[in-house]
């Protein structure tokens, strides 16, 4: 543990509150450690899909948000780990692993993908793809009806997860 | 660490002085600070403890560290 002061520093303890009970013991601890990392390592992987799936129909602000969001927990992980003291990059160059070589390539054969294909738009001034025509008219037919409904429902979702929250933490809490 | 890995019939030395001393999954893991389910694992071979939860379980159970745990190119 070294260089743990910094504001970010701070932060980044309080957002990750390792002291949590909410961890379990120290395998579930372990376990939740490395679903968490499984959870990223996929989120990762749908946002290079995406980004190089938009970018063949010749968008260019979605593919730029989802590589750049792709970039950011990437950077964040190398931030954190470093101010632990474990560099993640000397690890990656001295261990030799297959499996990081392979992510690696499978990575930036993504990246390549997605800026040949907006290369493509730029040179030849269309897309890829053409870009599938959806209109949807809030209320009308069935898209309109869905997307009503999706919005109102992502909405009370949300509310009545905010409660369940509120509610699992009193009733754990209760009596202590 | 590891615990010592469990033979054909399912036993190893955590399940059997578990059981010589008439302590229950559950009560082994509240004594530990555990869940159930992470004796559970450690029984079965599952989970390597660390350091520490294996000198716990050790202490619970009256035995040396090294009676229940082994390396496992040891065992």
């Amino acid at each position: 543990m070294n260089q743990r002061n910094s504001v970010f520093d701070r932060w980044s303890d309080r957002v990750m509150d390792l002291d949590s009970p909410a961890y379990g013991d120290e395998r579930e601890r372990t376990v939740f450690m490395e679903a968490s990392s499984f959870g990223l390592t996929i989120g990762l992987y749908a946002g290079l899909a995406g980004s190089v799936v938009s970018a063949a129909f010749g968008l260019f602000l979605v593919p730029t948000v989802l590589l750049a969001l792709t970039i950011l927990p990437a950077a964040a992980t190398q931030w954190y780990a470093r101010r632990r003291g474990v560099h993640l990059n000397t690890l990656a160059e001295e261990g030799g692993a297959k499996s990081t070589l392979v992510n690696m390539v499978a990575v930036c054969t993504v990246i390549a993908l997605t800026f040949a294909a907006m290369t493509y738009t730029v040179f030849a001034g269309q897309p890829l793809l053409p870009f599938p025509s959806v209109t949807v008219t809030p209320g009308e037919g069935l898209l309109g009806g869905m997307a009503q409904g999706a919005v109102v429902g992502g909405m009370v979702g949300a509310v009545a997860g905010i409660i369940g929250s509120v509610v699992s933490y009193r009733k754990a809490n209760r009596g202590r | 660490m590891a615990v010592r890995e469990s033979d054909a019939t399912g036993s190893n030395p955590v399940r059997e002085c578990r059981k010589v001393k008439r302590v229950t999954q559950a009560e082994l893991a509240e004594a530990v600070g555990v869940s159930r389910q992470t004796i559970i694992a450690v029984e079965r071979g599952d989970y390597s403890p660390s350091v520490y939860l294996a000198i716990r379980i050790a202490r619970t159970l009256e035995r040396s560290v090294e009676e229940l745990f082994t390396l496992e190119e040891e065992s």
